[in-house]
């Protein structure tokens, strides 16, 4: 059974129901309107190019087992498992990982989004404070006053 | 709270507030870009001042509270997250954008009226609640709730800009970044981010993701800990042994206070974690037809008889007033009583579905 999307700026996207059910809203959504199918179903926040994107994560990932998404609080230390094509899968610019991780969130994809959180985590990972602000150009914001106050975090960084 | 009634309040309030809402805003921005006459308006400078600002944040939370419900109850309708601009509307109208006093009770007293829509059930208290601040005074305002993360400030006090704060994680929601992404982060790396600018800064220092790094990395074996009052700290000192250095500690004796970094999701957790209830159900005041009396064998018992309302004559804000926030039992006569939510609700199968695995002691 396939199921249409439209993104916001208005492609229409057909896919498999399985597939699309690995994002939460959708699944709800489809309980919701069982009997109305012939409309896509418009998804206000994410863009053609995104969609496409996790339209393409969904097709991979359409067997998964479902991870119940319990606040898990040992979850941090679990490396999230990521094969080669999702290695592949990231292999994008931040800005695009970004705007994946609000589609995903927008669509709950878990998996997606907890993917996209990583790789974020994972590039800051072990930075000093100027490399950080190179990276996302971040601009410097803080007064004379806070610089000097600020001093705890910084003998931390040392250790 | 029944689910039903807070749904209730939601769709209520918001049939048709998207019409206000765009409305006012366009008024209050004009008055926000009125060229002010004696500059900043200090806070504290004027009693009115300082009653309008008590009375702004006394409602807001109450909006907030509301919406919360909402959420919370699964009655979410796309309209009940406009009521965030609420918010927006409050900082508008009392920041020290020099717009004069009446201005700013202008556009307090529309943003009154949003509040109205919203928690249009809640007027009885809301009165109460104009009552009370207007007998307060300045010092017992001073010593109020202390410094409200992400709160911003009513001062004018320097406002950092989140897009440049940011940079490209400005695509993210504040939640995202804290509950995302920065859960994801050692101690280390997170004193990084926290040297990197004022916005990160404060993401960085937040309680959530520092009680997920201690809840993480907790030894198991040390059974002693002390709750420094907040989670950063009690990372860095978890036993009783570290009392000395954790008096000691530049957290401690200088703590830093960035001013001017706005967060709606900062701000509800502060709020959620620190909101006092009592305002929002004040305790009945007992009947005085309870008076005690001596029952058989010279014990004192009190009168337990159910008290017998007629439907017609019960709204519901009378009912949870009376009867559902105290927790008393009523009987309720005459028939229409059919049509409240409960009567479907409260069947033995809708009951079963929803608390199966609930143990009942019967007494």
């Amino acid at each position: 059974m396939k199921v249409t999307l439209e993104s916001s700026d208005g492609q229409v996207f057909t896919v498999d129901k399985e597939v699309a059910e690995l994002s939460v809203i959708i699944k709800e959504m489809l309980v919701i309107e069982q009997a109305n199918q012939d409309h896509p179903i418009p998804l206000l926040n994410v863009g053609a190019v995104e969609l496409a994107k996790v339209i393409e994560y969904c097709e991979h990932h359409r067997n998964d087992p479902t991870i119940d998404d319990d606040e898990d609080y040992d979850s941090r230390k679990k490396p999230i498992e990521m094969d080669d094509w999702d290695k592949q899968f990231t292999i994008v610019n931040k800005e695009m990982m970004f705007e994946l991780i609000l589609a995903a969130n927008s669509m709950q994809v878990k998996p997606l989004l907890h993917l996209g959180c990583r790789y974020a985590a994972d590039i800051v990972k072990r930075m000093s404070p100027t490399e950080i602000r190179d990276l996302f150009q971040i601009d410097d914001d803080f007064t004379p006053e806070e610089q000097d106050k600020i001093e705890w975090e910084k003998q931390w960084t040392k250790l | 709270m029944s689910p039903g009634r807070v749904g209730h309040i939601g769709s209520k309030g918001t049939s048709t507030n998207g019409q206000h809402d765009q409305d006012n805003r366009g008024h209050l921005q004009g008055s926000a870009e009125h060229p002010g006459v004696n500059g900043t308006v200090v806070r504290g400078s004027n009693p009115f001042n300082n009653r309008l600002l008590c009375l702004a944040g006394e409602i807001k939370e109450a909006v907030r509270f509301w919406r919360e419900q909402c959420l919370c109850a699964n009655w979410m309708e796309p309209k009940v997250y406009e009521m965030g601009r609420i918010g927006e509307l409050r900082d508008l109208a009392l920041t020290g954008d020099g717009s004069t006093i009446e201005e700013k009770a202008r556009g307090l007293r529309i943003w009154c009226e949003q509040a109205r829509l919203v928690t249009d059930q809640m007027e009885p208290f809301l009165d109460q609640w104009l009552i009370k601040l207007s007998s307060m005074d300045r010092a017992k305002e001073d010593q109020g709730h202390g410094h409200v993360p992400g709160y911003g400030s009513n001062h004018a006090e320097p406002v950092s800009s989140r897009d440049s704060s940011l940079g490209s994680l400005r695509r993210l929601t504040d939640a995202l970044i804290i509950e995302g992404i920065l859960v994801l982060l050692t101690a280390k790396d997170l004193c990084s981010l926290a040297l990197t600018s004022r916005f990160l800064h404060v993401f960085s220092r937040n309680d959530v993701v520092w009680r997920r790094l201690f809840l993480a990395e907790r030894h198991r074996g040390s059974a002693r800990l002390v709750f420094r009052g907040t989670w950063l700290l009690t990372y860095l000192f978890p036993s009783p042994e570290h009392d000395v250095a954790c008096k000691g500690h530049p957290l401690v004796t200088h703590p830093v206070n960035i001013q001017g970094v706005f967060s709606e999701y900062l701000q509800h957790q502060w709020l959620r974690s620190n909101m006092s209830f009592n305002h929002f159900y004040p305790p009945p005041s007992l009947p005085p037809s309870l008076p005690p009396t001596l029952g058989m064998g010279g014990s004192q018992v009190y009168d337990l008889s159910i008290p017998l309302e007629d439907y017609q004559s019960m709204d519901p804000d009378t009912f949870y007033r009376r009867y559902a926030y105290p927790g008393r039992p009523v009987m309720i006569q005459n028939s229409g009583v059919e049509s409240w939510p409960a009567w479907q609700d409260w069947t033995l199968d809708a009951l079963l579905a929803k608390v199966r695995l609930v143990q009942i002691v019967l007494l």
